[in-house]
Parts: C-alpha cells; structure tokens; sequence
C-alpha cells in the first residue's frame, strides 16, 4: 500500500509542481517593446488621455454644469481605488453599473449632457484619468449577494461558444494560454490595464471595445458597448483578476 | 429538432435532420477507408492560396506547414500539418475541415463548412459557411498532397 502511495506520488508530484494556476496580467505576454512603452509615463501614448482627462476632470461640459473637481477635488486623492471598485451594484437603479456608465449618469446628473457615446472622449479620458489613481493597487472584487447574479450571467458569457469560428472567451484565454496564435502568445485576457492604448487600434480604447473586437474575430455579433451583458462580462473579468495589479493606463499590441 | 444544413451540389442548400447528417458525414468517413483517394475534384494550387489568405478563417492562425518557408508566425495551436497527408486520407481530411465537432463535439476547430448548432453569429456571416464548397474541395486537395519528402 505504501508503495502503491509513493509510486503515484512520484506520478502526480511533477505535474502539480509544473501547474501554474497564477493569475497573470497581458503585460506578462507581451513583446519587450511593448512593455517599455507602458512602462515609460512619458512615452506611455495613454497618457496623453490622461492629459484631456485632467481637462475634463476640471472643467464644466456646459455653462450651467458642474465640473468633477467642483465636489471631488482633487482626483489623485478623491479616486484612489475607486476604479478597482468598479463594476458594482448600483442601489439607485437596482443594476450593476461600471466606470464608465458612472460618470456618463453623473455627467447627465451634474451637467445636464445626455446622450453621451459610451467611448467618447470625456468619458474615455475620464476613466483613464480616473484609473490612473488606481496603479499599482491590488484588485480585490468581492462578490456581494447583489453583485452574484450578474457575475453568473458574465460567466456564462465568457464561456459560451459563439460566431461563425465556434469559439468562447475561455477556449483561448484559459486552455490555450502561452500557446501562439499566428503571432501573438494567447494571454489571460484580464482587464487590469485599460483603458488602453492599443497599437492595432492606434488610438485608446476600452474593455468594450475590447471585447466588440474580439467578438467581430470570432465572426459574432457583437453587444453594444455599454450593454448589461458587458458589464456582466467586465465583473466577471474583474473578479477572474481578482489578485492581480491595476496597470491602467496599458499598452497592448 | 437540430438541422444540419449543408450547400452542396453546386447552389442547392439542403436541411436534413441532425442524425442523418452525421450519418451521411460518417459515410463519408467510411467510405475512405474502402477507397481513401476517391475525394478528388480540388484544385491543390487553389487550395494553398485559400490557405494563406487571413480573410478566410486561414489554417495558419492555429497550425503550422513546414513547406511554407515564406510564412512568418503560423500557429502552434492545431497539429502541425506538414505531413498531415501521410496520415489522414482525403475523406478524412475533408471531415475534419467541414466539422471537426462531429468527430470531438469539444474540439476548438471551427467548422468550415456547416451551419449546425452556431450561436449568435454575425449578421454578416449568417447562413454562410466558412469555405464554400469549390473551396472546401481545394483545400482538402492541397493538404491531401502534404507528404513527407522520401
């Protein structure tokens, strides 16, 4: 018996000890280069979202509205970890919400600007400006009572099969990560960088945007940015990376 | 009741019940262990180029064919194919492509040519296959020829 134990010890010893569940950020996945523009703040092409960001942070979008530093403050103290925080449950419309759809309700709130794209400037610049404050900052996504439903619908998102390539999130992104995909290593997909510059895109752009493109490549219909499925999807990613370093704003290929 | 729906015989589009597609799909199947080359009617010149155009879903994203020396970066996804015609016959080759599901319902193999059991598809490939069937027939041609150099 006892050495039936050790013979299957010696079997399964090296397979545990080679299992790297770890939660790991794209920027683990990507080319030198790339990770030298993110690491740089002045090379960083993010920042300059950052910069229009500060703009919009203090000034008022119209005569009558409010500017965000008019009750905020100043934002590096005012949102330090508050984007790490973000999608949760919103107890006035009884619906999950994330950064982006805050600040578009605040902007409608405080500055009577309705109607506004989901990645329009303000609110993309915002964000990043916002995200910012969150760098460095461990995600930590505790999943409430309220928060569990639409973590479940995000999950089941995230792992349906869909489009004309028949494929789901985590057929690339958990059981064929580190593997190559034409030119790319397959990452973990987490979101703890955005929004990001994207050199493909050559411009910013957010986890919606994101998730648009990848669903285009698998020949899918695409939700539309800011849609609850995306927001459900977004928690689901945010408590996947739960463990993980807020790099916003990143740089990806 | 799951329809497969096939384009074949030129443009006639046919819906058979789910079953009698794999069936058919499986006679297909054993039909070439009877006479593994009797699937020929592909152009191979044809057939490589398809397989070298990203605009078509290309085999190159996932796997890798040594002869194509030109090629930066193929994938390392899929098996490689470099020999993959001294192990699969055409009929073998040509299941696989069209829907490699039937064979492995887990595989991440897209379906190259059937419309069966697909969710939220873009508006713009709707009742579109990936490959037509002149291309199906090429690229199986091609890969077919991928032999080792004795």
């Amino acid at each position: 018996m006892k050495n039936i134990f050790i013979f299957v010890m010696f079997c399964v010893y090296p397979s545990l000890a080679c299992s790297d569940d770890s939660v790991k950020s794209g920027y683990q996945f990507m080319e030198l280069e790339t990770r030298l523009l993110q690491d740089d703040d002045f090379l960083n092409p993010g920042f300059f979202l950052v910069e229009v960001g500060e703009k919009y942070w203090n000034s008022k979008l119209n005569n009558d509205g409010q500017a965000c530093a008019e009750c905020h403050g100043n934002v590096t103290t005012s949102m330090k970890g508050v984007s790490i925080e973000y999608p949760r449950y919103d107890t006035q419309s009884k619906n999950l919400i994330n950064l982006q759809g805050k600040i578009i309700s605040e902007f409608t709130k405080y500055n009577n600007v309705s109607g506004l794209y989901y990645d329009s400037e303000p609110i993309l610049a915002l964000t990043a400006l916002i995200s910012l404050q969150s760098r460095g900052m461990e995600i930590n996504t505790v999943l409430s009572e309220e928060l569990e439903p639409f973590w479940v619908s995000g999950k089941k998102l995230y792992e349906t099969r869909r489009g004309q390539l028949n494929l789901s999130c985590s057929d690339c992104h958990v059981d064929l990560v580190g593997q190559r995909l034409r030119g790319d290593l397959i990452s973990q997909g987490h979101i703890n960088a955005f929004p990001i510059y994207r050199l493909l895109w050559g411009e910013p752009g957010s986890t919606h945007r994101m998730f648009e493109w990848c669903m285009n490549a698998v020949r899918s219909e695409p939700y539309s940015r800011g849609s609850t499925e995306y927001v459900e999807l977004e928690l689901y990613l945010m408590h996947r990376g739960n463990g993980m370093i807020s790099e916003s704003p990143g740089v990806r290929r | 009741m799951q329809i497969l729906r096939m384009k074949c015989l030129g443009d006639i589009q046919i819906q058979i019940p789910y079953g009698v597609g794999l069936l058919t799909v499986f006679f297909i199947f054993f039909a070439g262990f009877l006479n593994a080359e009797n699937v020929n009617f592909g152009d191979s010149a044809r057939g490589e180029r398809i397989i070298k155009d990203m605009r078509k879903a290309s085999c190159l994203i996932c796997h890798k064919i040594s002869s194509f020396i030109n090629e930066k970066d193929m994938g390392e996804i899929g098996p490689d194919l470099s020999n993959i015609g001294d192990r699969l016959s055409k009929n073998d080759l040509m299941l696989r492509i069209m829907d490699a599901r039937l064979l492995n319902p887990d595989t991440i193999m897209p379906p190259y040519f059937s419309l069966s059991n697909l969710n939220a598809v873009g508006q713009e490939f709707v009742n579109k296959t990936i490959y037509t069937e002149q291309e199906l027939k090429d690229v199986t041609e091609f890969l077919s020829g991928l032999k080792e150099q004795k």
